[in-house]
């Protein structure tokens, strides 16, 4: 199975948490809020097309609301696979992790 | 707060956005954009929200970009396998294609080459455009002679009294000058001699030595470094000693090698020197050499032409008056010198023109049949391709899309010919050079107008190539093609057809100028030429050799063998150069002045050369022979009705008595016609010995000769030649260009043929089925065979009809540039129609059998 990488994580860990909530403004609040960096739509978009691509995550259209101009919300939903790649995704990070002594990364110094 | 949830977000980013995406409705982007823009228009500004929707969309762009990148990438991906698969999948097809291709771009690039090299004379000097030669116009009575050397007295002149002129200079051809270096004698390397000043008119670097101050002494002389090695071998040539003619020069500096593509050619370098005590010479009149100039930037040609034009009346007004001559300088561009100019006395011969459009023509005729193949097979493919065509189309394929996939593959096809082309050029390369007579490198391969062609013939022929599949196929409706009621390119079959006749009328046409070329070739060699040319053994020996008083002497010398049956010294013999006088005339009702070729001769010559006499007498030993022999045409020239009267005039400022009249005869190739000629006889200027010899004999004579010279002229060297082989170096240029012909005319053929068998292939497999059924009731292989030849037969003779009436008009207009040449006659006509016949019958032949003689279960099991 492949690695997720950094930017997959982060994006797919937006969707998990926003649970039924996860669409285009509400997933680049949450990353932003996070990360504290900026993120533009167009990257956004391009990031979750290929997720999609990938099988990692699928799309729904939701109601139209008049603050969005009479647009549909897309929201994303995690499928099987992306919970598995995550489990993955974390067991290897805390396994990298794991028995670290090193005052710098133990945020001591 | 409800205005403001009205306030629509920036009208010319929402446009920009559209532009961009077709995402709207798969990841509600507009509305996303729109929901945080209200947002931030609630919580601020309208403003800064505002700048906030462009920043969005802004800086989306290049995210958009590889987006839109990575899909077209995914598509041509897609192209691109399945280009390679249809490749692979009709290899003969490809095979045939790609090899023709790039043979006919191969012949394309060659040709091109050989133009650029051919039309790239002299334009490597810096300022090329503003250099000119002063060139020379000798107008008489009825006759215009137009002469590349001028007078010596002309750059100097005009670089002093003309502000205009910002450098000028001289160079001429000390040919035939006896070289020693050590030991060594050489004879023919080509020794220039100059002005200084030509080193930076012509931009000759130096390698060594300075070229402020190289040519200022008198015995100085630069050498080539390829001169250098055969002279000194390892040795620093620098400061070493040439003898020229036995005086010593040393070497003073190494200049490059001249270019191929210049007029000017050098191997050694040695100051001009102009001997003005000479008694021949006169100011405005005497020495003859090159005289090159500079104008300023800005200078009006034509209006500097006409200032200086008459400026030798200026100087021998008088002179030239009395004599009726007109004497007048004119202009030449130094890049047209190559190729627009046919002056006399050029130093080297100059190219044609006309030879360039000849070949510009086959080239293209050449790279057409390639074309027509590449087209052909697309076409008979495309029905193949239909079903994909329609299976494209119904998964939601736009017209452009498909158009696009066509011409990009035909375009990948020509571009891997391009590439076959080019390396196999690189090949060929050095036996091209031999054979064009040129100096072509690789890297002229890399010249930016030779990239831009080869970029340009790639777009013409993948556009010619790819044209029908993309245009026609791609308009075919998905419904017709995949219910199968579009077969196999039906509409096509007619394109086809003229195609093919068309590809056959070019190759026929080719091979006929090729034959007729050749038979006038053969013409030219073995015309009479009014006088003997075999079994002559021509010394070519030093001038000084012979005086008055040891002329007898050497003559009998070399006449004491047994097998040397005639001696006879001459200025010139036939093939080599000629005295070029302007020569008045008086006497039998006619008096002027005329340019006359010219011959000095002993008495002998007349004789050993077999010359027939049709009146008067030739020289003979023992009688006055104070006078001139004159030719037939010289006759005519000079006006005069008869021979007979010809012998009443003179010739020349004392009237010296014509007291022969020869018939004329070829002195030189028979490109040109036979010019006024005089003879006459003087021991001043001997440099030829010709020895009519029995050639049984010919090695023991040649050992004799050289045992006679050494022992005669010690110290001295000489060359010798025979003559018949020597006149025909004269056409060494037409057998360059029959050798370029023929293998071009080969190419196109060739390229043809597998056309040919590209097609006869195909529709052999069109027609499996016919031919199964046809042979179950009964048909047998020949009259399969037939069935499958006959059409293609049709084909070829039709080309033949139309090839034959314009190669009959072509190459009448093209001998017409020869002044003796054939008639046309019907046999190279038939020999090419009649060999294209069977070589395309054999193509499609093979294929009809191994189509009749295969086993109808087989063609029709799947039915």
């Amino acid at each position: 199975m492949k690695l997720l990488t950094m930017n997959e994580q982060i994006l797919l860990l937006a969707v998990l948490r926003l649970k039924e909530n996860a669409y285009g403004v509400s997933i680049r609040d949450h990353i932003i809020e996070i990360t504290g960096k900026s993120m533009v739509y167009g990257t956004l978009y391009n990031s979750l097309d290929k997720l999609v691509k990938k099988g990692y995550v699928i799309t729904r259209e939701g109601e139209p609301t008049s603050e969005r101009g009479g647009r549909r919300k897309i929201y994303y939903t995690l499928t099987p696979e992306a919970r598995t790649a995550l489990r993955h995704a974390k067991y290897v990070q805390s396994a990298l992790w794991n028995d670290m002594s090193d005052p710098i990364l133990k945020g001591e110094l | 707060m409800r205005e403001q949830k009205q306030k629509s977000s920036p009208f010319f980013a929402h446009w920009l956005l559209k532009r961009m995406t077709s995402y709207d409705r798969r990841y509600g982007c507009f509305g996303d954009l729109e929901e945080e823009y209200q947002r931030r228009v609630k919580s601020g500004s309208t403003g800064r929200a505002g700048a906030w929707y462009y920043s969005q969309v802004i800086r989306s762009l290049p995210a958009y970009f590889s987006h839109l990148i990575f899909w077209r990438f995914t598509m041509i991906q897609n192209y691109f396998k399945i280009a390679w698969r249809s490749l692979l999948k009709y290899k003969n097809y490809s095979f045939i294609n790609i090899l023709g291709l790039s043979i006919g771009l191969a012949a394309c690039l060659l040709i091109l080459l050989y133009i650029r090299y051919e039309t790239s004379y002299d334009s490597y000097h810096p300022h090329a455009d503003r250099i000119y030669r002063v060139a020379k116009s000798q107008e008489t009575a009825n006759k215009v002679d137009q002469l590349a050397s001028n007078v010596t007295e002309v750059a100097p002149t005009l670089k002093e009294r003309f502000p205009e002129v910002e450098e000028a200079a001289r160079a001429g051809s000390a040919h035939f000058r006896y070289i020693k270096a050590g030991n060594q004698k050489f004879l023919h390397d080509k020794l220039i001699v100059m002005d200084p000043e030509m080193l930076s008119l012509f931009h000759i670097p130096l390698i060594a030595g300075d070229p402020a101050t190289a040519l200022n002494q008198p015995d100085a002389i630069l050498i080539t470094t390829a001169i250098g090695k055969k002279y000194f071998g390892t040795a620093n040539p620098m400061g070493k000693t040439i003898f020229i003619d036995t005086v010593a020069h040393h070497v003073t500096g190494i200049v490059a090698s001249s270019p191929g593509n210049t007029h000017l050619k050098y191997e050694l370098i040695k100051r001009m020197k102009i001997d003005v005590d000479n008694p021949f010479h006169r100011p405005w009149g005497g020495w003859h050499c090159m005289n090159y100039i500079r104008l300023k930037p800005g200078t009006d040609f034509a209006l500097f032409q006409e200032k200086i034009r008459r400026l030798p009346h200026e100087y021998e007004g008088e002179y030239l008056e009395q004599r009726g001559v007109e004497f007048n300088l004119f202009l030449q561009p130094l890049r047209d010198i190559h190729l627009h100019s046919h002056l006399k006395w050029e130093i080297e011969p100059p190219g044609n023109a006309l030879y360039i459009t000849i070949f510009s023509a086959v080239g293209i005729f050449v790279l057409l049949i390639a074309c027509i193949n590449f087209m052909n097979l697309a076409t008979a493919r495309s029905a193949g391709r239909a079903g994909e065509v329609g299976i494209r189309k119904v998964i939601g394929a736009r017209r452009e899309q498909l158009i696009n996939q066509f011409l990009g593959e035909s375009f990948l096809l020509t571009f891997i010919a391009m590439m076959l082309a080019a390396a196999s050029v690189l090949f060929i390369m050095p036996l091209f050079n031999t054979w064009a007579g040129i100096q072509l490198t690789h890297t002229q391969l890399l010249d930016p107008v030779v990239l831009f062609s080869a970029a340009l013939l790639i777009l013409l022929t993948g556009i010619i190539g790819g044209s029908y599949p993309a245009f026609i196929l791609s308009a075919f409706r998905p419904i017709a093609v995949l219910r199968g009621s579009i077969k196999s390119g039906q509409k096509s079959s007619l394109l086809r057809k003229v195609l093919v006749i068309s590809q056959f009328a070019i190759s026929i046409a080719l091979m006929i100028a090729t034959l007729l070329f050749f038979e006038q070739l053969q013409f030219m060699k073995n015309a009479p030429l009014g006088f003997s040319k075999e079994q002559k053994l021509i010394i070519e020996f030093n001038r000084e050799n012979v005086t008055e008083e040891n002329l007898q002497s050497v003559k009998t010398e070399f006449l004491r063998h047994p097998a040397v049956q005639t001696t006879s010294l001459s200025s010139s013999v036939p093939g080599r150069w000629m005295y070029f006088w302007n020569m008045s005339y008086s006497g039998g009702g006619q008096e002027g002045r005329k340019m006359l070729n010219a011959y000095c001769v002993d008495t002998d010559f007349i004789n050993s050369y077999d010359i027939q006499i049709t009146a008067g007498r030739g020289f003979e030993q023992g009688r006055d022979n104070n006078g001139w022999v004159i030719n037939e045409a010289a006759v005519s020239a000079f006006g005069w009705p008869d021979a007979e009267t010809a012998l009443q005039a003179g010739l020349g400022g004392r009237g010296n008595p014509i007291i022969g009249v020869v018939k004329d005869f070829h002195f030189r190739g028979l490109q040109q016609a036979v010019e006024p000629l005089g003879i006459f006889h003087i021991s001043d200027d001997y440099r030829y010995l010709t020895l009519t010899i029995d050639t049984r004999h010919t090695g023991e004579v040649l050992r004799f000769v050289d045992e006679i010279h050494s022992r005669l002229f010690p110290d001295k060297i000489y060359e010798h030649f025979f003559l018949d082989k020597d006149f025909e170096t004269q056409y060494q240029a037409e057998e360059r260009r029959i050798r370029l012909f023929t293998g071009f005319a080969i190419l196109g053929v060739f390229i043809a043929c597998i056309g040919l068998l590209g097609m006869s292939a195909f529709i052999a497999e069109q027609r499996t089925k016919e031919i199964g059924i046809r042979k179950v009731l009964g048909a047998s292989v020949p009259r399969i065979i037939l069935m499958l030849t006959r059409e293609f037969i049709l084909w070829v003779l039709l080309s033949n009809i139309i090839a034959w009436p314009i190669a009959w008009i072509a190459m009448n207009h093209w001998f017409n540039d020869f002044a003796y040449r054939i008639d046309l006659n019907l046999f190279p006509f038939l020999i090419a129609g009649i060999l294209t016949l069977i070589i395309a019958f054999f193509t499609v032949a093979y294929q009809a059998i191994k189509a009749g003689c295969g086993d109808p279960v087989d063609a029709l099991k799947y039915e």
